[in-house]
């Protein structure tokens, strides 16, 4: 899936109604289907927003952001189906057990329910074992891999992920990233991840480094 | 649960797995609509019972003493036994009228709570078999009493099968047939007992040191008085009254006016009660699901984020609100009109005013359309929450914002 934005602006009320603060200042952006991509920087440098804006789950107070030449904000809900998310944050439907969290995305899909997939991801990220738990009884390394193994479940076309390394130990950090680049390339998917830590086999990937809501560099991973 | 799932199943386990938002909800639709189809059931009873128990009097006048009618209520419409006597050659006079067709006297007795009676305070009806127009009429063709003393009929609510036996004043009856309830206490909780049998009766309690038994022959309680179709039952009434200074005559419409006004003075008292009900379930219920909702923001967002757009969403809820509702409704339903029918008597006799609770069925005919109008409010409100809640954007309701 192709991704542009053009003079993307994001700014929220500050509480109490006195002006406002600015995510994102004029973001211009082309990710190209299939292209594996970083978006670096500190902390309130504007990826989660950048990243939430890309997907639809948030829309930019000016510019514009199409997926394959189609305005996000116009996209049907199918098509937004298609852009898969994974949360810096795990969310989960606490009322629903781990297989049925992981096979949300397919929520909409009456042809398409693949639960063999499910069962297949659960193994690979070592949740086999805890299918029908409640997310209230994961840790929070199980709830990171649950929450990356749902990201992939439809195999989607753009895969955002905001700190894919967050809660996972070193060996689960380098096998998930393992997964996640597999499962992208297979599919010819494009992937943006968001973080601010270097991440184990992000090498060749496209870098896009951000500091107060403006891409300031962008070339690849020299890590 | 199978594994594959659309909205409707997703809705499904995110009620039923949260049981607090479940039983609160629950909790509250129940009560509240126990309340309202009590509201709905006592009406209904009390008109039913009225119309069944006019129609079953079969009477245009009922003549009483003057005096008698907070007493006549009481009997009639609970079931109290009530003792009271018309003056002497009242029958005869009134028997006399032209435009006067049948006469039915019947004597108002009361069971003792001795050891010579089968139960006490029992309302004992002493009538006469060849002019009934009230009782006997109203037995199946195949029951009939049998000649002789031995025979009575009993109310529906006397829990006695027919052939049963009976004992009052020394003297033991065998129950002929059980009359169908009618909600009157009169026709519930009474015994029929043929004039004849009273007699037996009256001699037995003289022996064995019993509670003595005196029946005032010759001045019975009420007259039901039938008359020609030409005469004017109101017309009828004044003339005897005036002829009759001790008496007061009641037309059937007449008799239960005052029953009317009571109801509709009822109601009026019911109406603000249901109507706060209403607001109450409404507020309470909307409250509820807004503060859980507000809670499970989360969960709405990532909706949105698999590509449920908000009009799904609202309509997930919209229905889940109104299935539950309308369970609610059911359920509380149900439980009103088993607690009613369960009490109908003791509402009855405590309020001085028949009811008649009947079948399920004819009960519930009327509350559909209670259940439809609930159970779309809650809908509605349900939708509107979720409305308020998705105007925010997804990314921030994910985040809790």
């Amino acid at each position: 899936m192709r991704v542009e934005l053009q003079h993307v602006c994001k700014s929220y009320p500050l509480p109490g109604g006195g002006g406002t603060v600015s995510a994102l200042d004029g973001v211009n952006l082309v990710i190209e289907r299939g292209t594996l991509c970083v978006l670096n920087g500190p902390s309130g440098s504007g990826k989660t927003t950048l990243l939430s804006v890309i997907g639809g789950l948030s829309r930019p107070t000016s510019g514009s952001v199409t997926l394959d030449d189609k305005e996000v904000r116009n996209s049907s809900d199918r098509q937004r189906g298609t852009v898969a998310h994974a949360f810096q944050e795990a969310v989960f439907i606490p009322e629903l057990t781990v297989m049925e969290n992981l096979l949300l995305p397919a929520l909409r899909c009456r042809d398409h329910f693949p639960i063999d997939r499910g069962e297949r991801l659960l193994e690979a990220f070592g949740l086999a074992e805890m299918f029908d738990l409640f997310p209230a009884a994961l840790s929070g390394g199980e709830k990171r891999r649950l929450n990356l193994a749902r990201a992939l479940f439809l195999s989607p076309s753009l895969l955002l992920i905001d700190e894919p390394a967050a809660y996972l130990d070193d060996g689960w950090q380098r096998k998930a990233m393992e997964m996640i680049i597999r499962e992208v390339c297979d599919a010819q998917a494009t992937l943006v991840m968001a973080t601010h830590t270097p991440l184990p086999g992000d090498e060749g990937f496209r870098r896009i480094l951000m500091h107060k809501g403006r891409v300031i560099e962008d070339g690849s991973s020299d890590y | 649960m199978s594994e594959r799932f659309g909205l409707a199943g997703l809705a499904l386990r995110m009620t039923v797995r949260a049981p607090l938002k479940l039983f609160a909800t629950g909790f509250l639709l129940v009560l509240v609509s126990f309340l309202l189809a009590s509201v709905v059931l006592l009406r209904s009873g009390i008109e039913e019972a009225t119309a069944r128990g006019a129609k079953r009097l079969g009477a245009d006048l009922m003549v009483v003493p003057r005096g008698a009618e907070v007493p006549l209520g009481a009997g009639l419409f609970g079931g109290v036994p009530v003792r009271f006597s018309l003056p002497e050659g009242i029958e005869r006079s009134i028997v006399a009228m032209p435009g006067v067709r049948q006469v039915a006297p019947q004597y108002f007795l009361s069971s003792a709570p001795a050891s010579c009676c089968e139960a006490g305070n029992l309302l004992l009806v002493g009538f006469d078999p060849s002019r009934d127009f009230t009782v006997l009429p109203w037995l199946s063709p195949v029951v009939r009493l049998k000649e002789g003393k031995e025979s009575i009929l009993v109310g529906g609510s006397v829990m006695k099968a027919p052939g049963a036996a009976m004992r009052f004043y020394n003297h033991t009856f065998t129950v002929a047939a059980r009359l169908e309830k009618s909600g009157m206490g009169y026709f519930d909780n009474a015994v029929f007992i043929p004039l004849d049998g009273v007699s037996v009766m009256e001699r037995s309690s003289k022996g064995g040191g019993g509670v003595s038994l005196r029946v005032p022959w010759g001045y019975p309680s009420i007259l039901l008085v039938r008359l020609a179709p030409s005469v004017i039952p109101q017309d009828m009434a004044s003339l005897l009254e005036r002829q009759h200074p001790g008496i007061k005559v009641l037309t059937i419409p007449g008799l239960f006016r005052e029953n009317r006004l009571r109801m509709e003075k009822l109601a009026r008292g019911q109406l603000p009660l249901a109507a706060a009900a209403w607001l109450f379930a409404v507020l309470a219920g909307g409250a509820l699901q807004f503060l859980y909702w507000r809670e499970h923001r989360p969960s709405l967002g990532l909706l949105h984020s698999f590509g449920c757009g908000k009009g799904v969403i609202m309509l997930l809820f919209g229905a889940e609100a109104f299935i539950l509702s309308l369970a609610g409704m059911v359920a509380g339903s149900a439980g009103a009109f088993f607690v009613l029918r369960l009490f109908a008597s003791y509402f009855a006799v405590t309020a001085g005013m028949p009811l008649l609770i009947g079948g399920l069925d004819l009960a519930l005919s009327g509350l559909p359309w209670l259940w439809l109008v609930f159970a779309g409010t809650m809908a509605v409100e349900a939708v509107i929450i979720m409305f308020l809640l998705l105007r925010r954007e997804p990314a921030d309701l994910l985040r809790g914002v």
